[in-house]
C-alpha cells in the first residue's frame, strides 16, 4: 500500500471543509478540518518513522539517510529535501486551520477557508513529488545519504526552523487578505480589531523562527563551508532574509495600525499578507532552479506550481490593497511626529528589502531577457545598504528616545549623533577601516557613488550604534520596566550589537597560512599572512603580496591521527546468515564475506565468499581482489549452477561487487593545533578532513572566545604535509549575541501579548 | 494620507526609482552573448569556440570553470587573473575560455568537472597539459602558468 492514500484522505478532508464552510455547515466543517490536519500528521509520522528505521524501500529516505547516522541525522532527512519540506509545511498550515476553530467570528471562517485552500494546495503539490515514492528495483541495503556538508548539529535544525516560521505565516496571509476585503466594505469593525492582534502574534512566531533558523544556517555556513563567513548574499540566503524583512516591517506596522485602526488599514494588512508571499518566494529561489546559488542542488519537479503560488499570492494582497485604498481614502490628514518617525524608519526598511529583492531578482530575468550576466556579488548588496542602514540605526535611535515631552531634546541629539555619524565617515585610523572593498568588483570600472560609499569608514557604524544602545536607555527609563517593553529594548539592543558584529568582524578578519610536516609534532611555525584580508585588499599593490611576511601570530602542531569511522558492514549480512536461508533462484540478495579463492573463466570472475562459517560463489566482471579482502555484492541468485571447483551449488549473479574498506562511513583526519600570539595562548582544538563515500567535508577547529574566534581549517592533502588556513575572527559573537537578545526580546513580547489577550 | 507622510513616500519611491535604475546601468556585465568578462579580459563561453581559435592561432588553451556563487572564484578572479604579470601571460600567451557551470553544462559534464573553480590546459590539438582543481594562490599560480607556457611550447 501506498502512504499516498493518507495524502488523498487529507485532500478529501479538505474538500470537506470547504463545503462545510460555504454551506455553513459547523459540523461537516470540523470533521473536515480534523481529517485535513489529522491525516497530514499521520503522514508526517509515517515519513518520520521510515527514516528512524532508516527504511530504504522509499527513495527519498534512500536518498537523504543512512543507517549509520545517529537518530538525530536520521530526523534530520525528513526535511533534507523538497518532498518532506512541502510535506511538513502542508501539515503546519492545516495545524493553522484548525487552530481558527477557536474562533467564531464570520473573519476568522473566511480566513480558515483560505487557509484551507492553500494546505490543499501545498498536499497537491507533495502528491505531485511524493516521499512515499517507492524505490526503483530492490531496496538497496544502504542509503545514498546526506550531503557531507549537511551532517551539521545546525544544519539539522536549519530546515526545521525555517519551516516552522514558514508555517505561521499562513494564517495572517489569509486573515489579512480577508480583513482587507471586509475592512474595505465597512463590516465587522470588532472582529477586525480581534484579527489585527491575532495575526500580530502569528508574525510574531514567524519572525522568531525566521530569525533562529537564519542565525542556524549562519552558523552552519560559518562552520562548514569553510569560508568561515556567516553571510555570503547568496540569493537563497538573501531570498530568507526578505520575508524576515516584510515581517519585520509588517509587525511596526501592525502596532501602529491596531493602536489607531484609522492608520496604516492598508498599508499593514498588505504587508502581513506579503510575509507569507516572500516565503513563497524564497522557496521558488530555492526550488525552481531559476536562480543560480550554492543551494541550487536541491532544486525539484515542482517548481512550477511553487511560481503559480507565487503569482497568486502577490497578486491578491496587491488587488485588495488598491482596492481598499480607491474606497477609504477618506483617511486622517494629520499625523503626529512620532507617527511620522515610525512611518520613515518603517520607510527605510522596505527601500532595504526593495534593494535586496532586486539584487536577487534583476540579473535572472536580465539574463533570461538579454543573455547578459550581471556580477551581482556581495559587494553590492554591502554597498547599497549600507547608507540606509546607518539612516536606519538613527531613525531607531530617534523613534526609541522620542517622546512627546522630550521633543525638542530628541531631536537635538539625533541632530549630534547624525553629525558624528557623518564625521566618523572620513575618519580612517588605517588602510583596512574602508567599508566595502569594491576593488572586487569583478570590473575595474568604479562608478562614481562606489567608490564614494566604498570610502566610507568603518567607524561611521559606532556613532549609529551608541545612539540606538542609548536611545533603548532613555526609553526603559521613560517607561519602566514592562515586560513589553524590555521586550523592544533588547530587540532593538540586539540590533545595534549585531550592526557592530557585522561590519567589524568581517573587516579585521586576519588570514594565514601554514604548513608542517605529519612528524613536526610539538614544532612552533610562525603563521604567514595567506593574503591581503578582505580589509587590506584594496590596496592594489601587488608588489606587496604578503604571502610570505610573518606575523606576530604562530601555530604549534600537537598532533596527527587517521582512522576509519563507522564500517557500515553491520548493514550487510554475513555469508552464514544467507546459506541458513531458503534462498529462491531469481531473488536478489546482498552478502558480505571474505574473499578466499578467485577463479578467472571464460564468462566471468567466480569469487568465493567466506565468513569463516560457510561459503558461497559470486560470479562477477573481472575485478583485482586479494585473498582475505572483505566485500559486499548484491545479485541474483541462480540455484544449482556448475561451480569453479568441479560441484554444483547456488551463485549470486553480481554485476559489481563493492570493498568494504570503500563503505566505510568516513575516513578522518585529525589534526590538533594550538595558536599563539607572542608567548599567548589563543585558542587550541582539532580540526577535521573527513572523507565520505559520496563527498568530502573539512570540519573546521572553532575556539570561540568573547573577543572573537580562532578558526582553522585544512586545506587540501599533499603527501605527508599537513597545511591549513587559519583566520584570526574578532567581534564575529557580536552576531550570535545580538541574535539571541532578538529572540529573548520578541519571546517576551509574545508572552505580554498572551497575558494580555488570553 | 497626512502630508508628511506622502512627503516621505514619495522620497522613498525616488530612492527606490533611483536604485533601480542607478544600480542596472552601473553592475558590472560579467557576460553577454559573446564573451565572458574577467579580470579585464574577454574569455569565450564555449569549449567550441575557444577550440577553434586556440587551433586558429596555434595557441594554448585554459578553460576556466567557475560560477557566480562561487567564493574562491572571486578570489581568482581579483588576487589572481587581475595580478598584472599573471593577467598579461594569460593574455598573451593563452585562448581563454570560461564555462560557467550553471549554464554551460555540456562542456561541465565533458571535462567531467564537480566543482569550481577548475582550471584545464590543453594544447591545440586538444592533449590536456594540466588539471587545476580548486584555488591556487598567485604565487603558485604563477609557477603552474610558466610551467604550462614551457611545456605547451605556446
Amino acid at each position: 500500500m501506498s502512504w499516498d492514500l493518507l495524502l488523498y484522505a487529507a485532500s478529501a478532508g479538505g474538500v470537506l471543509a470547504v463545503a462545510g464552510i460555504a454551506l455553513g455547515r459547523e459540523r461537516v466543517r470540523r470533521a473536515g478540518t480534523g481529517m485535513l490536519f489529522g491525516f497530514l500528521l499521520a503522514a508526517n509520522l509515517v515519513l518520520t518513522y521510515a527514516f528512524a528505521v532508516s527504511d530504504f524501500s522509499y527513495y527519498y529516505v534512500w536518498k537523504f539517510s543512512s543507517s549509520v547516522y545517529p537518530l538525530y541525522y536520521k530526523l534530520s532527512g525528513v526535511l533534507a529535501g523538497q518532498e518532506g519540506t512541502l510535506l511538513f509545511w502542508a501539515m503546519l498550515i492545516a495545524g493553522g486551520a484548525l487552530w481558527l476553530e477557536r474562533h467564531s467570528s464570520l473573519l476568522s471562517r473566511r480566513a480558515q477557508l483560505v487557509v484551507v485552500v492553500l494546505a490543499l494546495y501545498f498536499t497537491g503539490m507533495v502528491l505531485v513529488q511524493s516521499p512515499f515514492e517507492p524505490y526503483p528495483g530492490a531496496p538497496p541495503a544502504e542509503g545514498y545519504g546526506l550531503n557531507p556538508l549537511l551532517l551539521d548539529p545546525w544544519m539539522a535544525l536549519h530546515p526545521l526552523t525555517t519551516f516552522l516560521g514558514y508555517g505561521a505565516t499562513a494564517v495572517p496571509f489569509a486573515g489579512a487578505l480577508v480583513y482587507l476585503l471586509m475592512s474595505a466594505r465597512g463590516s465587522g469593525d470588532a472582529a477586525c480589531r480581534e484579527w489585527v492582534t491575532e495575526g500580530l502574534q502569528w508574525l510574531r512566531y514567524a519572525w522568531v523562527f525566521s530569525t533562529i533558523s537564519m542565525a542556524f544556517g549562519g552558523i552552519w555556513a560559518y562552520k562548514t563551508l569553510g569560508w568561515g563567513g556567516f553571510w555570503a548574499w547568496d540569493p537563497v540566503e538573501s531570498a530568507m532574509l526578505l520575508p524576515w524583512m516584510v515581517m519585520t516591517a509588517a509587525l511596526h506596522l501592525s502596532v501602529e495600525h491596531r493602536r489607531n485602526m484609522r492608520r496604516y488599514s492598508v498599508l499593514a494588512p498588505v504587508l502581513t499578507a506579503y510575509s507569507f508571499t516572500f516565503t513563497v518566494f524564497a522557496t521558488a529561489v530555492t526550488r525552481s532552479g531559476i536562480f543560480e546559488s550554492v543551494h541550487a542542488f536541491i532544486a525539484g519537479g515542482a517548481g512550477k506550481y511553487v511560481m503559480l503560488l507565487l503569482g497568486i499570492s502577490a497578486l491578491a494582497p496587491l488587488c485588495l490593497g488598491v482596492w481598499k485604498w480607491l474606497r477609504v481614502r477618506g483617511a486622517p490628514a494629520r499625523s503626529t511626529r512620532r507617527e511620522e518617525i515610525f512611518y520613515a524608519a518603517v520607510l527605510v526598511l522596505m527601500i532595504m528589502t526593495f534593494i535586496v529583492f532586486y539584487g536577487v531578482s534583476f540579473p535572472p530575468v536580465v539574463k533570461l531577457l538579454t543573455a547578459k550576466k550581471y556580477a551581482v556579488t556581495k559587494q553590492f548588496f554591502n554597498l547599497w545598504l549600507y547608507p540606509f542602514f546607518l539612516m536606519l540605526l538613527l531613525i531607531t535611535g530617534l523613534g526609541l528616545s522620542y517622546s512627546e515631552r522630550r521633543r525638542r531634546e530628541a531631536f537635538r541629539e539625533f541632530a549630534v549623533f547624525s553629525g558624528v555619524t557623518l564625521l566618523a565617515m572620513f575618519i580612517k585610523p588605517g588602510e583596512n577601516f574602508n567599508i566595502v572593498d569594491y576593488t572586487s568588483f569583478i570590473s575595474a570600472t568604479k562608478p562614481l557613488l562606489y567608490a564614494t560609499v566604498g570610502e566610507i569608514s568603518a567607524l561611521s557604524i559606532l556613532p549609529p550604534v551608541a545612539y540606538v544602545l542609548y536611545a533603548c536607555w532613555i526609553r526603559a527609563r521613560i517607561r519602566g520596566l514592562r515586560l513589553r517593553e524590555v521586550g523592544v529594548v533588547l530587540i532593538h539592543g540586539g540590533l545595534a550589537v549585531i550592526a557592530v558584529g557585522v561590519v567589524f568582524s568581517p573587516l579585521f578578519t586576519s588570514e594565514f597560512s601554514v604548513s608542517f610536516k605529519r612528524d613536526e609534532v610539538g614544532v612552533e611555525k610562525p603563521l604567514m599572512y595567506a593574503e591581503f584580508h578582505e580589509g587590506f585588499g584594496r590596496l592594489g599593490t601587488w608588489g606587496v603580496h604578503t604571502r610570505e611576511v610573518p606575523s606576530e601570530y604562530s601555530a604549534v602542531l600537537l598532533g596527527v591521527r587517521e582512522y576509519v569511522e563507522g564500517l557500515r558492514s553491520g548493514a550487510y549480512p554475513s555469508v552464514s546468515s544467507l546459506t541458513e536461508r531458503n534462498l529462491s533462484e531469481g531473488e536478489v540478495y546482498t552478502v558480505r564475506g571474505y574473499v578466499e579463492q578467485a577463479v578467472l573463466t571464460e564468462h566471468a570472475m567466480f569469487i568465493k565468499l567466506t565468513d569463516g562459517m560457510s561459503s558461497v560463489w559470486v560470479a562477477s566482471p573481472p575485478y583485482r581482489v586479494a585473498k582475505g579482502e572483505e566485500l559486499v555484492a548484491t545479485g541474483m541468485v541462480l540455484l544449482d549452477v556448475p561451480l569453479p571447483d568441479g560441484g554444483r551449488g547456488a551463485v549470486l549473479l553480481s554485476e559489481a561487487v563493492s570493498f568494504l574498506r570503500e563503505l566505510a562511513f568516513r575516513e578522518v583526519q585529525e589534526v590538533r593545533v594550538e595558536v599563539l600570539r607572542g608567548e599567548r595562548t589563543l585558542g587550541r582544538g582539532v580540526m577535521k578532513y573527513e572523507s565520505y563515500s559520496n563527498g568530502d567535508a573539512r570540519r573546521p577547529l572553532i575556539d570561540r572566545n568573547l573577543w572573537g574566534d580562532v578558526f582553522a581549517v585544512l586545506d587540501m592533502r599533499v603527501g605527508d604535509e599537513v597545511s591549513m588556513t587559519v583566520r584570526i575572527k574578532p567581534f564575529i559573537n557580536l552576531v550570535w549575541i545580538g541574535v539571541a537578545l532578538f529572540v529573548l526580546g520578541m519571546g517576551l513580547c509574545i508572552l505580554q501579548e498572551r497575558r494580555a489577550n488570553p | 494620507m497626512p502630508a508628511v507622510e506622502k512627503v516621505l513616500t514619495l522620497l522613498a519611491l525616488g530612492a527606490v526609482f533611483g536604485f533601480a535604475y542607478y544600480s542596472l546601468n552601473s553592475t558590472p556585465v560579467i557576460s553577454d552573448s559573446n564573451f565572458t568578462y574577467i579580470a579585464e579580459l574577454e574569455w569565450y563561453k564555449t569549449y567550441e569556440e575557444g577550440l577553434r581559435e586556440a587551433k586558429q592561432q596555434n595557441r594554448t588553451l585554459m578553460v576556466y570553470f567557475w560560477t557566480i556563487w562561487c567564493i574562491y572564484c572571486e578570489k581568482y578572479h581579483t588576487e589572481v587573473f587581475s595580478r598584472p604579470d599573471i593577467n598579461a601571460i594569460l593574455a598573451e600567451r593563452f585562448v581563454r575560455v570560461a564555462v560557467d557551470m550553471d549554464v554551460n553544462k555540456r562542456d561541465t559534464r565533458r571535462f567531467g568537472v564537480q566543482a569550481p573553480p577548475y582550471i584545464v590546459f590543453l594544447t591545440p590539438d586538444e592533449r590536456v597539459i594540466m588539471r587545476v582543481p580548486g584555488y591556487v594562490p598567485a604565487d603558485e599560480f604563477r609557477r603552474i602558468l610558466d610551467a604550462v607556457v614551457e611545456e605547451g611550447g605556446a
